[in-house]
């Protein structure tokens, strides 16, 4: 993300006058971090309702804690944490399993546009093997895709070592493969 | 490098971040071996199947919304008041609206329900008791845990 040159307009600066009750500060920091929050709430939970539900409520703990903030600049990352924890704890949550539909427009698409791009059937089965991985492997694995495939992104907005960051995915992946079997029928 | 130490490198070769003379040795690999040939292929499909997540616009609301409730919890909180009336606070406008539109239809129903055992007076009456009933659980809803 581009980081504006008015010091006012960094994440440092909106956050340290969002702190002194600028309600300007708050709105911009919402628009600009509500789509990757969203998002990853969309990827974590599959549920759109529950995704928004989860975001506002990722804002709003976010903004209570703000005097608790140590480094601003740090803002959209700790904001992630928080988002990620709350999607955690309901995906924990054995009510909100059993009750909470899945939505399936919000599970990968099929546009890749790659030379290797996945048939249908074997997206479907992605589709399927992600939303019964454990909720730590499926952060993971969301992480990673949303921050762009890179691990030291991830580890960093997501608040964890590097090493855990890429044992995890190597695991979620190692058991997305178990999950989908040899796979050669549908490549 | 044995088949072992190839499938442990390998989700860091399709990410492309091993370094070039790991990736070349992994390279020169999987060209004598099928094995490992499908399982880098399987990776590669997975890659692709997760790339190809679409971005998912936030409701246009939601940026409003979060606002508004950050807005009425600071308030709160400069009062010193708890949380169910922060609750409140957001929610006030509208379910206070909606409590007086009940008050004005029990008092206006109560007569004629006294009055008249079979009128439309008990209807309006319970009503607006139901009514009332989800109003005070939409506050406690808003108020939460």
């Amino acid at each position: 993300m581009a980081v504006p040159d008015n010091p006012g307009r960094t994440d440092a600066g909106l956050v340290a006058r969002a702190r002194k009750g600028d309600p300007s500060a708050l709105d911009e920091i919402v628009r600009r971090h509500q789509t990757r929050v969203f998002n990853l709430a969309c990827r974590m939970l599959r549920n759109r309702e529950e995704a928004e539900d989860v975001a506002q409520e990722a804002f709003l703990r976010a903004f209570d804690a703000l005097p608790r903030l140590r480094d601003d600049a740090s803002f959209g990352s700790w904001l992630c944490r928080i988002a990620a924890n709350l999607c955690l704890a309901r995906l924990r949550s054995a009510a909100w399993r059993a009750e909470v539909p899945t939505d399936p427009s919000l599970l990968p698409g099929l546009e890749a546009d790659r030379r290797d791009a996945p048939t249908p059937d074997f997206s479907d089965a992605v589709r399927s093997a992600i939303t019964r991985l454990p909720p730590k492997y499926r952060l993971a694995v969301v992480a990673f895709y949303l921050e762009g495939r890179s691990y030291a992104e991830a580890a960093r907005a997501f608040g964890m070592p590097v090493r855990t960051f890429k044992t995890r995915l190597y695991r979620a992946r190692k058991m997305l493969r178990d999950t989908l079997g040899e796979g050669e029928t549908a490549l | 490098m044995n088949c072992r130490r190839v499938r442990k490198q390998l989700p860091a070769f399709v990410d492309g971040v091993l370094a070039p003379c790991k990736a070349d040795a992994i390279e020169r690999h999987l060209v004598r071996c099928a094995a490992c040939r499908r399982e880098a292929a399987f990776l590669r499909h997975l890659d692709a199947a997760l790339s190809a997540q679409p971005v998912v616009e936030p409701p246009p609301h939601m940026a409003s919304a979060i606002v508004t409730r950050a807005a009425a919890r600071a308030a709160a909180r400069r009062l010193g008041a708890p949380r169910w009336l922060e609750a409140l606070t957001f929610a006030g406008v509208a379910l206070g609206m909606a409590a007086a539109a009940l008050a004005a239809l029990a008092i206006a129903g109560a007569p004629m329900a006294w009055r008249d055992p079979g009128s439309a007076g008990w209807s309006v009456l319970a009503l607006t008791t139901a009514g009332g009933l989800a109003a005070l659980g939409r506050l406690y809803y808003a108020a939460g845990p």
